[in-house]
């Protein structure tokens, strides 16, 4: 006898006019993204939630001052 | 007759045989349109910087920024620069374009939003697309024709006819595969002109003994000055979103961090190589004491090559500008073709036809396209002011991609509002005089403004359309048997 298996999926509630959606272990693990959740960032926030993306737009800002730096600097060469 | 020496003809020819004999080889890889217009989304870390890096850095850049900075000093860095406050923002948006699994930024208005805001966004993008292609064509044809002697006609005929082949036969495949040796040529367009300039002009210290200190501050009382920069930083990030290749730029990589790490840091590197350029205007301003006036300040990047480079790197130079263009205008009429084939041909002309079909019409429609931005290069009058100026229009676009990722609430009568509107401001306040900051401040606090009332006061989108559209948001790369389980189709198609 062949048994029926029944496929669920367990869903996730992001607004009231949006029916809910299917949850994600990704997203759960650092995938989740910040712009899409930030009207719901006072519940949702955690660092391990969005630890992708607060790592990489963190490093990102270092970027920018280094750069930023080194325009500067350069300006001053010689002066 | 050329001006060009035989050494730099024959580097010139070089390098316009191999990456052309490159791009035909690999493009051998591309028999269906998802292949075409996205690479299939294969592309890894290395090659989606490199996308990023030649997409976005455009020979006229280059000439535009070392012109300004021949006038006005290291702040004509800003022309460009504008863009750095922006950039982290991409590492935040790239796994957005890559989730929502879409072609085009169309699909993007269609799904989210309503049909005639994808039909609207795509006549739009594809006017950009021929505005910009236009202004590369014109700023490289402007600095080719001035070292080499040719007619600026004949080479922008010539250019063009290059990236055609390129981009026809090869689509994103050809385009991002070749793009990692243009980023080799962009970073050599930078940076290339400056030894030689400062040995010209005696190093820094020479620059700082002949130039007015005010050249080298950032922040200049001439042209640019903080609150106009501020908001076109502010209107930069806005409108990012909406500009029709980033789709492709964003959206192509394998992973989700091939996205980031792309779109990212191939701005980075972009933005690095901007100083390269302001440098060799800050030189060109010793070298070339009153000799351009500020509608001719343009030409000076052509006049240093000519100047300062020795036989064989001119060629390298000019190789390197017409790379630029390749790049580029191969990435825009890629991305321009995808959103006439997808987003009218399909969805208006021919609902039903096979992919071998809509594949043909992408490459008949990536020629013709480029027609269109010929008329373009050939009537833009300059390269920075028109730069300036599509900036501006894309980021009233960009507001209701902004409002509708981050909230459900907002639909499609918000979002023509809100684009409407906010363009209206714009151009009222023009009329009447306010200055370019409180033209943009003005435009965009209608904009969001517009799409938040409106939204609210109609009825939101339909509860299947939102539902599709968070699903995608939510569920990353790698997840998509949660959306099959759930019922929820994967492409916008």
């Amino acid at each position: 006898m062949v048994k029926e298996e029944k496929v669920t999926v367990e869903t996730q509630k992001i607004s009231d006019i949006v029916p809910p959606i299917p949850c994600s272990k990704l997203e759960e693990e650092g995938h989740a993204l910040l712009i899409v959740d930030l009207l719901r960032l006072t519940r949702t926030f955690s660092y391990r939630r969005y630890r992708l993306d607060v790592i990489g737009f963190l490093l990102a800002w270092l970027w920018v001052v280094l750069l930023l730096a080194l325009g500067w600097w350069i300006t001053k060469i010689g002066a | 007759m050329t001006g060009l020496s035989k050494l730099d003809l024959a580097v010139i020819v070089a390098y316009l045989v191999g990456i052309t004999a490159f791009g035909l080889y690999v493009s051998r890889r591309v028999k269906d349109t998802e292949g075409f217009f996205m690479g299939n989304r294969r592309f890894g870390k290395s090659l989606m910087v490199a996308q990023a890096l030649t997409t976005g850095t455009r020979a006229d850049y280059a000439i535009g920024v070392a012109g300004a900075s021949y006038e006005i000093g290291m702040a004509g860095i800003w022309y460009q620069w504008m863009y750095i406050f922006s950039t982290p923002f991409f590492w935040l948006l790239s796994p957005i374009f890559r989730r929502t699994r879409y072609t085009t930024t169309a699909d993007f208005f269609e799904e989210r939003f309503s049909r005639s805001l994808g039909v609207g966004y795509s006549f739009f993008a594809l006017y950009l697309f021929m505005l910009w292609q236009g202004t590369i064509i014109k700023g490289a044809a402007l600095t080719v024709a001035g070292i080499t002697g040719l007619s600026e006609t004949w080479i922008i005929w010539g250019v063009t006819a290059l990236f055609v082949l390129f981009g026809v036969a090869g689509g994103l495949v050809a385009t991002v595969n070749t793009d990692f040796i243009q980023g080799i040529f962009v970073i050599i367009l930078s940076f290339l002109l400056i030894p030689f300039g400062l040995n010209a002009v005696g190093g820094f210290a020479g620059l700082h003994a002949k130039l007015d200190p005010q050249m080298f501050s950032l922040l200049a009382e001439k042209e640019l000055s903080l609150f106009p920069v501020t908001m076109l930083v502010v209107s930069g990030l806005v409108g990012i979103v909406a500009q029709p290749h980033h789709m492709a730029v964003a959206g192509s990589g394998k992973t989700e961090m091939s996205c980031r790490v792309g779109w990212c840091y191939g701005n980075f590197i972009k933005r690095l190589c901007t100083i390269g350029w302001a440098v060799t205007g800050l030189i060109a301003a010793v070298m070339f004491v009153g000799v351009y006036d500020h509608s001719k300040r343009e030409l000076v990047f052509g006049a240093m090559i000519k100047q300062l480079l020795p036989s064989g790197l001119v060629g390298l130079m000019i190789a390197a500008i017409i790379g630029t263009v390749i790049a580029s205008c191969a990435a825009f009429m890629v991305s321009g073709s995808a959103l006439f084939t997808r987003n009218l041909y399909k969805k208006f002309l021919k609902p039903s036809s096979d992919d071998a079909h809509y594949l043909l019409v992408g490459r008949v429609v990536s020629a013709a396209l480029t027609v269109g931005s010929l008329l373009f290069a050939l009537y833009m009058p300059s390269v920075v002011k028109a730069t300036v100026h599509f900036v501006t229009i894309v980021a009233f676009v960009g507001i209701p991609m902004w409002v509708g990722i981050v909230w459900p609430r907002a639909n499609a009568k918000g979002a023509w509002a809100s684009i409407v509107g906010s363009s209206a401001m714009f151009f009222t306040a023009q009329r009447i005089g306010w200055g370019q900051g409180g033209q943009l401040l003005s435009a965009l606090l209608v904009g969001f403004a517009l799409a938040i009332i409106v939204s609210l006061l109609t009825q939101p989108e339909a509860a299947d359309r939102l539902q599709k559209f968070f699903a995608l948001l939510h569920t990353p790369v790698g997840e998509e048997e949660n959306l099959e389980r759930a019922g929820l189709k994967v492409t916008g198609d």
